[in-house]
């Protein structure tokens, strides 16, 4: 059977991608494996947890973005959710006590800098800041919880609490009708 | 020197800051662009013309000051040619109010267009008036706030897709003379504000996804990737389709989300007439091409699934045994070929005439065969998938998503002869895409989706890739999908080949086959995802032992 050759030949290699994240792959589950055997081996604190969700954060961010929606605020998002769960895991099981006091501190500096990327270019990002909401959203329930006494209450967590309010006003105020637009959108059914 | 001339070179010395800062930022773009889709090709084809979205290479940190190629003709104009041009920009700028990362890529595309048509000698008046910015409309000039929710069909593909698996599927054109890629662009840009629903970027919503409008440049591209490729719709304002060119073929890729292969032709028909429009030869807005200065109007961007369907009626036809698959290995790669077989369409319509069956059954009755031919099991179901368009069974105009598909099912034992099995597979066709089968079918998709609206779409996601391989993907060993005959305006005619459709791979399946037919060419191609030849072969063998004319066109192998 003649193939008349009709495409145009590769510019580049196929599956470098895939090929990576296969490799990363195996590394990361041998890792995994490796540090969860050793640590029960070992004994003594689960250390292992930390290293498991540093592996996840490390494969889902750098290997495996998500396929919808990648942007910066998303990715902020993801990144600072991720990292709460990583310094709640260290506080739980290396040294504890200090978590409630560093993770307001982290959520507002990444929330201040989610800020300044939609507040940049409102009009590009107003199609991208649902997941700024959304931690607006979990950063004021966290002070209410701690205003009214449901968790601990300490100044990172009043300024959080502070600086979400703030965000918040000023999207709607800058957004007005639209922000509810972006609502209706993000909660169709 | 004359006074003419001075004034001239004055006029063009003064354009040559503004350009240079306007190419600044188109290559600033260009480069940015290629980074995020990833899909920069360092070397162009020897054949390949240049592409219109490279820009010059002088653009790119060259201290001394050159005048464009535009420039230099400008350059040469008359005062009151250069007083039209300036009137020509003013509008265009009027019509193009984009942030400047996409506008200047715009007006460069408009120069370029102008130099394509003032270098093949037509007048400087006749080409302002073929590139009318009129064209535009508002389409560019206003804040993208339309959206639109998934439609039924459609909902499943961004939950089922992964980095490797994507539903892509292509439709291409084969023109009598090379694409001129700086007027394929300009087609593109008046043809996507008629297409409003394709101009338009996947969003996460919280129960599903939804679309969302993108104002932007739309790119074509020249085609340097396997076809159906994955797309990185990801970012903001990302295509969700991409047009490529080789040569004299014109390629639509579209992800699944935004269109059929009916919704999907009728694009490339319009993109085709205004490009063809374009270049001065005047189409007729019939034959399923539309009039890119009309309105979109609602009805085509309807969701006709959820009109159709009636609630509390039967809907049945979605699971099934699992079916044979080739024996083949399966490649990484998808499809690493793909293959066109280019058949006489009267002689292929006489031979299934012969036979008292359809063409769409025939080519069935191959597919079988060779797909008998490609497996070493002996037991089990050989079972092909073949997508039904529900605008046969509905009033509907939507360009969108309007199809489901039936499962022509043929135990492996049984599967003996072409002459043979062509009456069951016959059967079988009637039966499953009789208007109740479908309509049944139509009822539990909307079922499905209506029981699943209120899970939060993380949690679709999660389960969304175990789910369609456990409906979809392992129920099959193979599609068809035939397009039928496309009807083109008869201005149009003389201009195209032919055409052909590539299906994008499914993860377990070692081949999907499609077809389409246009001016009594009816290509029929297969996307492959094994290297093993014998199912190709077969059909080769088959159509050659029935006497058939065709020639065999594809790609080179891509890996495995």
């Amino acid at each position: 059977m003649e193939i008349k050759n009709v495409y145009p030949p590769l510019k580049r290699k196929l599956n470098r991608r895939r090929k990576l994240r296969t490799a990363c792959g195996w590394c990361f589950l041998a890792a995994a494996a490796a540090c969860v055997i050793v640590n029960i081996c070992v004994g003594g604190k689960a250390w292992s947890a930390v290293a498991l969700w540093a592996l996840w954060m490390i494969w889902s961010t750098l290997l495996t973005p998500v396929l919808v929606e990648n942007n910066l605020i998303s990715q902020s998002a993801r990144l600072l959710i991720n990292t709460c769960i990583l310094l709640i895991l260290i506080d739980l099981t290396i040294s504890s006590g200090w978590a409630a006091f560093v993770i307001p501190i982290v959520c507002y500096g990444m929330l201040i800098a989610i800020g300044i990327i939609f507040f940049l270019n409102v009009s590009k990002q107003r199609q991208n800041m649902m997941p700024m909401l959304w931690v607006i959203a979990g950063a004021i329930v966290a002070a209410i919880c701690a205003i009214f006494g449901f968790s601990l209450r300490n100044w990172p967590i009043i300024v959080l609490g502070s600086i979400a309010a703030a965000l918040l006003i000023a999207t709607i105020v800058i957004l007005r009708s639209q922000l509810f637009a972006e609502l209706k959108k993000h909660f169709h059914h | 020197m004359s006074a003419k001339e001075r004034e001239n070179k004055k006029n063009a010395r003064k354009l040559v800051k503004q350009e240079q800062a306007k190419k600044k930022l188109v290559a600033k773009q260009r480069v940015k662009q290629e980074r995020a889709t990833q899909k920069a090709a360092k070397k162009k084809p020897a054949q390949q013309k240049k592409a219109v979205s490279k820009p010059p290479k002088q653009q790119y940190g060259k201290k001394k000051t050159q005048l464009s190629e535009f420039q230099r003709l400008v350059a040469t104009f008359s005062s009151e040619e250069q007083k039209l041009l300036r009137e020509y920009f003013q509008q265009l700028d009027q019509h193009i109010l984009l942030p400047k990362e996409w506008k200047l890529p715009m007006l460069h595309d408009f120069e370029q267009g102008i130099l394509y048509h003032l270098q093949k000698g037509r007048p400087l008046a006749e080409t302002l008036k073929l590139l009318d910015p009129l064209n535009l409309g508002g389409f560019y000039s206003r804040p993208a706030t339309t959206w639109w929710p998934l439609d039924n069909a459609a909902k499943v593909y961004p939950i089922s897709m992964s980095h490797d698996q994507m539903e892509v599927f292509r439709l291409s054109a084969y023109l009598d003379e090379d694409i001129v890629p700086e007027i394929l662009q300009l087609a593109l840009t008046f043809t996507i504000k008629r297409f409003p629903f394709f101009a338009t970027t996947i969003k996460n919503g919280f129960f599903w996804h939804y679309i969302d409008s993108a104002k932007r440049r739309f790119s074509v591209e020249p085609e340097h990737t396997i076809p159906c490729a994955p797309m990185n719709v990801s970012l903001t304002g990302a295509q969700s389709f991409r047009i490529v060119y080789y040569r004299n073929r014109v390629s639509a890729e579209f992800f699944h989300i935004l269109t059929d292969g009916t919704g999907g032709m009728i694009f490339l028909k319009s993109l085709l007439a205004e490009y063809l429009r374009l270049l001065g030869i005047d189409i007729p807005a019939t034959h399923g091409v539309l009039d890119i200065n009309e309105r979109p109007l609602p009805i085509e961007s309807a969701d006709d699934f959820a009109k159709s369907a009636v609630k509390g009626q039967k809907g049945s036809g979605f699971a099934g045994k699992p079916a044979l698959q080739m024996s083949g290995y399966l490649t990484h790669t998808k499809p690493c070929q793909v293959l066109h077989f280019d058949i006489e369409a009267n002689d292929l319509h006489q031979l299934a005439k012969e036979r008292q069956v359809s063409v769409t059954t025939y080519v069935l009755g191959l597919m079988f065969v060779a797909g008998k031919a490609a497996t070493e099991e002996d037991n089990g179901n050989i079972q092909i998938q073949v997508p039904v368009n529900m605008r046969n069974f509905y009033p509907s105009e939507t360009i969108r998503n309007f199809s489901l598909y039936c499962n022509i099912c043929m135990p492996i034992s049984e599967i003996t002869s072409i002459d043979d099995i062509l009456p069951e597979i016959s059967r079988q066709l009637q039966e499953k895409t009789s208007r109740e089968a479908m309509h049944e079918m139509m009822n539990a998709a909307v079922k499905l989706v209506s029981s699943l609206k209120y899970v939060p779409l993380f949690i679709k996601t999660t389960f969304g890739n175990f789910i369609y391989g456990f409906f979809s993907d392992r129920i099959f060993s193979n599609t068809l999908s035939n397009l039928g005959v496309v009807d083109l305006p008869d201005e149009m005619r003389p201009y195209v080949q032919k055409m052909d459709f590539v299906l994008g791979m499914s993860p377990t399946n070692r081949a999907a086959c499609s077809m389409v037919t246009v001016n009594n060419v009816a290509t029929f191609s297969i996307a492959k995802a094994t290297i093993d030849p014998s199912f190709e072969e077969k059909i080769y063998s088959l159509l050659t032992e029935n006497g058939l004319t065709f020639s065999v066109s594809g790609s080179e192998i891509y890996g495995n």
